[in-house]
């Protein structure tokens, strides 16, 4: 397993926000995360990256304990997080976002490389280079979120509602590019709203609720689980 | 001569020395959503730092300069190590680190009474105090060894924060310390780094005000420092561009209050000044949405 979660446990002051997790994101596939507002899942990712503290449980990196790590210790391990909202850095410029996403990375070449195939990804980028970030429009914020992340070469990319806010037309092109990602061999654990969407390009995923995993298995199967498709996929098929 | 362009180049000697102040809090600020009361004991002690180099070193004004701001890079690292991590680490309010920083200031204030007494003192005549005749203006050696310093360190400055790897380190964390983090910027590391290179600023500006003023006293920090802090506010907190027009209009204020009649007014026209543009623009000339106001 490339990430696993053993039963962590993490909560905003007495309030568990995780009441148990395990989870495993096995190497080359796409692993989802679907559940409604206030499951936690937002949690899990903060609580992998680091900028949350697990009371319990551990999480594992290729084998190696990541628990208690600093966020920029788990970038430089190879785990790098698409934040919900984006977070695009307002006052640097599209160039700089990009930039910082490679931050840890001195290979210069490698870096190049990586910036063209974000344009090629997201040519919208390329043409707003040099404009600030707080000036782009939501669908472009979420690629260029994306595309910071990709700079980091990351092993696994978590990605946390990425389509949250964005017009179907920028939802469809979003998820086309964590297919594609994941295709160029990233690992990729995806938390969603769009619960159909997540299910249809991943191979496993996960549903919580309150905290707690409740049901996990192929994410086919999990597609065409009953409770499933009454709570997050609108009834019927 | 004229009297405008005269007290125009006075007035930009002393406000480049107020700017370099508060770029040193502005710094801190974006990074740590603090004031650094202690920002005006990091510059007395530069001061003298710089005084004594001089006068018992036996070195010229700009290797002083230099020396001036390693010890105040040195204070400042103590300071965050000392005054700020601890408080950090445990998360508490704001106003605690505002008491260590203030407690700070003390300590430094009490140290230099201590070992140098409470009797101004100033630099040698070493720098010509010469006037030299411009045509509109005339200009002393220590105008321009001030203001030339005060320009330049500024334009170093905004050179490393927009052109250099770390300083674009040190925008990220000032806008949003979560996501860089998240970028994989040791964000404490930057904290450690940015609270340095505010204090290695402050000293330095400790410098040029103890050649302008030709006095260097413990307390002189004290006032200094609050100026400082109102140009902060008055440029936008966390803001360096801010701060650098800020320590401008500031300087500027004052000479003119002086020289067209008030001089007895001179703090009062220039705070006076300050509330009015704060009236104005209450989040500061040049807030950036989303930080200025931040607590």
């Amino acid at each position: 397993m490339l990430l696993e979660l053993k039963n962590v446990v993490a909560s905003y002051g007495n309030i568990k926000a995780l009441k148990g997790i395990s989870l495993s994101v096995e190497e080359g596939k796409i692993v989802t995360l679907i559940g409604a507002n206030g499951a936690g899942k937002s949690t899990t990712m903060k609580t992998i990256m680091g900028v949350m503290k697990p009371n319990e449980g551990d999480i594992l990196f290729e084998g190696q304990s990541i628990r208690g790590k600093k966020p920029y210790q788990i970038v430089s391990a190879g785990v790098v997080l698409v934040p919900e909202g984006r977070q695009i850095l307002q006052s640097m410029t599209v160039q700089e976002n990009l930039e910082m996403g490679a931050y840890q990375r001195k290979d210069k070449a490698g870096i190049e490389e990586d910036m063209e195939r974000v344009f090629a990804q997201f040519p919208r980028l390329k043409e707003r280079l040099t404009q600030y970030g707080g000036t782009l429009s939501g669908g472009e914020q979420q690629m260029l979120a994306i595309g910071r992340a990709m700079m980091a070469r990351p092993k696994v990319m978590l990605l946390d509602e990425p389509s949250m806010g964005l017009a179907p037309l920028v939802v469809q092109q979003i998820f086309d590019v964590v297919k594609a990602i994941n295709q160029g061999g990233t690992t990729v654990l995806l938390v969603e709203q769009n619960a159909r969407k997540a299910l249809q390009i991943a191979d496993y995923a996960y549903v919580m609720e309150t905290g707690k995993i409740v049901l996990e298995g192929p994410a086919q199967e999990v597609a065409s689980n009953p409770s499933v498709m009454a709570a997050y996929l609108g009834g019927r098929k | 001569m004229n009297v405008f362009s005269q007290q125009l180049i006075n007035g930009l000697t002393l406000g480049s020395a107020y700017a370099v102040i508060a770029i040193g809090y502005t710094l801190v600020f974006g990074v740590l959503n603090i004031v650094n009361m202690a920002h005006g004991g990091i510059f007395m002690i530069g001061a003298y730092i710089g005084l004594l180099l001089v006068t018992e070193g036996g070195v010229g004004i700009f290797p002083a300069l230099i020396g001036a701001m390693i010890g105040g890079a040195v204070l400042g690292y103590l300071l965050e190590l000392f005054a700020l991590r601890p408080l950090r680490r445990r998360k508490v309010t704001h106003l605690a680190p505002l008491i260590s920083t203030i407690g700070v200031s003390i300590f430094l204030e009490s140290v230099a009474l201590m070992v140098w007494g409470p009797q101004t003192r100033s630099f040698p005549a070493t720098i010509s105090s010469e006037l030299m005749d411009m045509g509109a203006f005339k200009i002393s050696g220590i105008q321009i060894v001030s203001l030339g310093t005060a320009v330049v360190l500024m334009v170093l400055l905004a050179l490393m924060l927009n052109k250099t790897k770390i300083g674009k380190a040190v925008r990220a964390t000032s806008e949003n310390i979560e996501t860089a983090g998240l970028l994989g910027i040791n964000t404490g590391l930057i904290i450690t780094f940015t609270v340095m290179l505010a204090s290695a600023l402050g000293a330095a500006a400790g410098v040029l005000i103890g050649l302008s003023f030709n006095a260097i006293e413990p307390t002189m920090g004290t006032a200094m420092g609050f100026k400082g802090l109102a140009v902060l506010i008055m440029g936008g907190l966390g803001n360096v561009e801010g701060a650098m027009a800020g320590g401008f209009i500031l300087g500027i204020a004052e000479v003119f209050s002086v020289a067209y009649g008030a001089s007895t007014y001179r703090d009062a026209v220039a705070f006076g000044l300050i509330i009015l543009i704060l009236f104005i623009r209450p989040e500061g000339l040049f807030s950036k949405a989303g930080k200025g106001g931040r607590p």
